[in-house]
């Protein structure tokens, strides 16, 4: 089965054609995918705006990480859910849109970004974490943050005008 | 305007990159009020260290609702989600400006004052997003 098939298949199943379908349940989980997209990355800005030393300064970077990043865990959750629920009720088009393909690629990247900020730079946090401006690798990383996700935003928006 | 595909895509693309800044900082703002988030940090300094990029994203998604709504002035016109958040977003502005920056520029932010505000302001803001969204589905 090639991967077309795979996604012709999933467009085909009940629950995909139902949603794609339906005038009601299309549209509330289009509108959660946009909330949830806003809460992630409005929330991961922040802490990307902290990191940078834009905003926040006085308040440690490890609190406004502990408390601001559940946050974004939930819109990802939501949007990610809402996301695939979307995917699903339209694969078979999708399969063919050049800017989903995009999309894909750049969650993919903004995932692996926070690992690579987690597992070294970040690690050292109780040592830098009440600079206002934290080292260059911390700010590298809000920088990519932040430029991910507003392109997986703009690709986001931009899937709806490939036909 | 209306038969510019590209450019009505551009500007979609500002409004929302605009919504993520200004629901980001909303939600932090009014999670610390309520004392959700940060609750050992000084509320009114995280107030008015965000305060200028929540007027920054509000200037942004004007300049970039203003030509969406131009292209398609008869159709909003007699869009009922539009006509019901532009009321939300006059009552959000309103609150904001003259209710909720005064309670967080307050020296003393403390008992159900500033929870109610944070509350009254969350859900205004939500469901001015969420009247948006709807314009296009009308």
């Amino acid at each position: 089965m090639s991967l077309q098939e795979i996604c012709q298949w999933i467009n085909d199943t009940g629950p995909a054609t139902a949603l794609r379908e339906s005038e009601l349940a299309f549209p509330i989980v289009e509108s959660i995918h946009v909330l949830a997209i806003a809460l992630m990355a409005g929330t991961v800005s922040i802490v990307d705006l902290r990191l940078l030393g834009i905003v926040l300064k006085k308040e440690p970077v490890s609190q406004v990480a502990d408390q601001v990043l559940p946050l974004t865990w939930a819109g990802f959750a939501l949007m990610t859910i809402s996301g695939v629920m979307l995917s699903a009720a339209e694969a078979a088009k999708l399969y063919t849109n050049p800017v989903y393909r995009i999309k894909l690629v750049l969650l993919v990247l903004a995932g692996l970004n926070p690992l690579i900020f987690h597992s070294t730079i970040y690690k050292s946090v109780s040592a830098w974490g009440e600079w206002p401006r934290p080292p260059a690798r911390a700010r590298l990383a809000a920088i990519c943050s932040l430029t991910l996700w507003s392109a997986i935003i703009v690709a986001g928006r931009a899937i709806a005008y490939y036909h | 305007m209306r038969d510019s595909t590209s450019a009505f895509a551009v500007i979609e693309m500002v409004h929302l990159l605009g919504l993520a800044m200004l629901g980001g900082v909303v939600l932090i703002v009014d999670l610390r009020l309520l004392g959700v988030i940060l609750p050992t940090r000084p509320a009114d300094r995280i107030a008015r260290d965000l305060a200028p990029f929540l007027k920054g994203s509000l200037v942004v998604m004007v300049l970039s609702g203003i030509p969406l709504v131009s292209g398609e002035v008869m159709k909003c016109y007699y869009n009922g989600a539009f006509r019901l958040k532009m009321l939300l977003f006059v009552l959000a502005l309103t609150f904001y400006f003259g209710v909720h920056k005064r309670v967080t520029r307050s020296a003393f932010i403390s008992g159900w004052a500033p929870r109610v505000v944070a509350g009254v302001s969350l859900g205004l803001w939500l469901s001015v997003g969420v009247a948006g969204r709807a314009i296009g589905f009308l």
